[in-house]
């Protein structure tokens, strides 16, 4: 398949290795005083060609690190410490977290594209589909209306809507789901970025919607040799559609291994509940097992292991103290003082 | 969800428009709009204009006739021919007037919605005080003040005479009910979203205030304006009425101003000339105003195509 996207194709995007690197992050939000941790010290790496899932219970603050990637953390939330290191698409390192706004925004879309939860509502209702596409060209370059029409129309294209023409003049609410979800996808990719933040694309989707979409996200990363972040709450899809995963819970990692390695074998009692919550296919029926109690209020986050209060495991020093995250084998990241299976 | 099988989808615009001409009464509140207006340039042409200024104290006070098919006033003066260059005046202060108001609520109420904070705080002290003292008093307040100042602007001398004063008084007050509006749909569509996203692919805050929420919120303008037009042709009578606006020109509120020592002497057509002229042009406003309300309201635009 030939794509336009293609032919501006920056000579360092073949290089391998990590684009984007997050270290330590903290994202508060103050709140009359008091203080809510969403992001309590993440670390991550998203390399070129493969995906990374984010993976959490709601409110564990996997949309607000996919914000602070972006710098959109809406106020009175903001990045209290910890390092975003991008590399941009000449090659050379950017730290995004003391950017100022406005050289921000010059990585945003062009460096950095972002899907959201909601195609509905993520595209402008008052426009056709066609000058959205354009408009997210036309942000950060300067090219003429109709060159413009002409990259937006290979977008539509390579996000398998068939007559881009056709379509080009339809209005968002004329489109089906899916429909819009790919056109969310040609528009955070109309800069060609070498990042893909996509925060549960396909949540709001059927379920044969959302297989698509995801093989769509796979494919256009492999042609354009991009990094996924992927970030979801949906076990099935983390499996479907990603090398590596990272479990947060209350705002840290606690868990990150390649995909396979962590499915079969979980290091941290939190992703073994998660895991044990899922019905599977074949298995003989039995009451699906959930996660004990519920997730705790930001402002009140235990002490010691956060997860301690509902863990199965929990003994004395998980109240104490903080488990230091150990390698429990290769790649295999467990941020607990009693991992599973070793 | 329905989709459109390959044909071209209807613009917004387009699809309001003929919803309102598909109206008979808003149709025809149009035309009558579009009558007061092709007066109004008529006037202004200046070509076969009827004339109002030649006086006959013989012809003083005739009821209508033929001749004069309104009457004449006490200087035997054509009532119909003053009449339609009240027109004039009253079209020509509330266009203005719009114009003005349009602009400064609009800039205003984007402005105070979407940065919020202490430009917020200020704008909205701002209207706030103005709301605050009556309408008519505020109009009074400002007409007095810019009556007959000097300013310079660009190196040109400008003075502002009496109708002048009167476009300005109404343009500066009247955009306050506009811009708490547009502010408050600001604030709405301000974290909605799309322009969440469209600040992800790095769009200015200028560039996401006009070309994403200004779009979705410029039908309340038009509607915002559409009906406040009728309150500018009404606030150009008052003025005129009371000494501030027009003079030595024919008005609708000057001919009022003139009724009241004719009427007990039982003429009569005079002010209700200037009367049917008002009411005509208020009532087909409210009728058209109230059509483009319904045919732009986002409520009623089903979501379904």
């Amino acid at each position: 398949m030939n794509s336009r996207l293609d032919s501006q194709k920056p000579a360092s995007r073949g290089d391998p290795g990590p684009v984007l690197q997050a270290a330590g992050l903290h994202t508060y939000f103050e709140i009359g005083g008091a203080v809510f941790p969403a992001v309590r010290g993440v670390d991550f790496t998203l390399e070129r060609g493969r995906t990374l899932g984010l993976v959490g219970e709601s409110g564990c603050g996997k949309t607000v690190t996919a914000l602070s990637l972006m710098g959109l953390v809406p106020p009175p939330g903001r990045i209290v410490s910890g390092s975003i290191r991008l590399r941009d698409r000449e090659g050379s390192p950017r730290e995004l977290t003391t950017l100022p706004e406005k050289k921000l925004r010059r990585i945003r879309g062009r460096e950095m594209g972002m899907i959201f939860q909601e195609p509905m509502t993520s595209l402008n209702p008052v426009f056709t589909v066609g000058e959205q596409i354009r408009e997210a060209i036309l942000v950060h370059e300067p090219v003429g209306r109709r060159a413009a029409r002409e990259r937006a129309l290979g977008l539509l294209e390579d996000v398998n809507i068939p007559d881009p023409a056709g379509r080009w003049g339809d209005y968002p609410h004329q489109l089906s789901g899916g429909q819009r979800q790919r056109v969310m996808i040609a528009i955070a990719l109309a800069c060609n970025p070498g990042v893909l933040i996509a925060d549960e694309p396909t949540t709001a989707l059927d379920v044969t919607v959302q297989a698509r979409i995801l093989e769509l996200i796979s494919r256009l990363r492999d042609r354009h040799r991009m990094a996924v972040l992927l970030v979801t709450h949906d076990l099935g899809v983390v499996a479907q559609a990603t090398e590596r995963v990272a479990v947060m819970y209350l705002g840290r990692i606690v868990e990150s291994a390649e995909t396979r390695r962590l499915f079969a074998n979980p290091g941290h009692h939190y992703t073994r509940a998660l895991l044990d919550s899922v019905p599977r296919l074949g298995e003989e029926k039995r009451r699906l097992r959930t996660v004990r109690g519920s997730v705790p209020a930001l402002s009140r986050i235990p002490s010691g292991c956060s997860f301690h209060p509902r863990c199965p495991r929990a003994e004395e020093i998980c109240r104490r103290e903080s488990p230091q995250p150990r390698e429990v084998g290769p790649g295999h990241r467990v941020e607990c003082h009693f991992p599973l299976n070793q | 969800m329905i989709m459109n099988a390959g044909g071209k989808s209807q613009g917004y615009w387009i699809s309001a428009g003929r919803e309102v001409l598909g109206r008979p009464r808003a149709a025809a509140a149009l035309a009558v709009i579009l009558l007061y207006l092709a007066v109004t340039v008529w006037v202004y042409s200046g070509y076969r204009v009827p004339d109002w200024e030649s006086e006959n104290f013989e012809l003083a006070y005739r009821p209508p006739s033929l001749a004069h098919p309104f009457g004449t006033d006490i200087y035997g003066r054509d009532v119909l021919a003053k009449t339609i260059y009240g027109t004039r005046i009253a079209i020509t202060v509330a266009l203005t007037a719009s114009v003005l108001a349009a602009a400064i609520g609009l800039a205003l109420g984007l402005l105070a919605g979407y940065f919020g904070g202490r430009l917020d705080d200020l704008i909205t002290w701002l209207y706030s005080t103005l709301q605050a003292i009556p309408y008519i008093l505020l109009i009074l307040a400002f007409a007095f003040v810019l009556q007959d100042r000097r300013f310079s602007l660009l190196g040109l001398q400008f003075r502002i005479r009496g109708i002048n004063a009167v476009y300005l008084a109404l343009g500066l007050t009247g955009w306050v009910g506009l811009c708490r509006l547009i502010r408050g749909e600001t604030i709405k569509h301000r974290d909605r979203e799309y322009v969440i996203a469209a600040r992800a692919l790095g769009a200015s805050s200028f560039r996401l205030i006009l070309r994403q929420i200004l779009p979705n919120v410029v039908h309340l303008a038009v509607i915002t304006i559409s009906l406040g037009f009728i309150s500018y042709i009404h606030a150009e009578v008052i003025l005129s009425f009371l000494g501030l606006g027009v003079k030595n020109v024919p008005s609708w509120g000057v001919m009022i101003d003139d009724a009241k020592l004719e009427l007990f002497r039982g003429v009569w057509w005079q002010l209700a000339a200037a009367t049917a002229a008002i009411f005509f042009i208020s009532l087909s406003l409210h009728i058209f105003g109230d059509a483009v309300r319904d045919a732009l309201d986002p409520r009623q635009r089903g979501e379904g195509g």
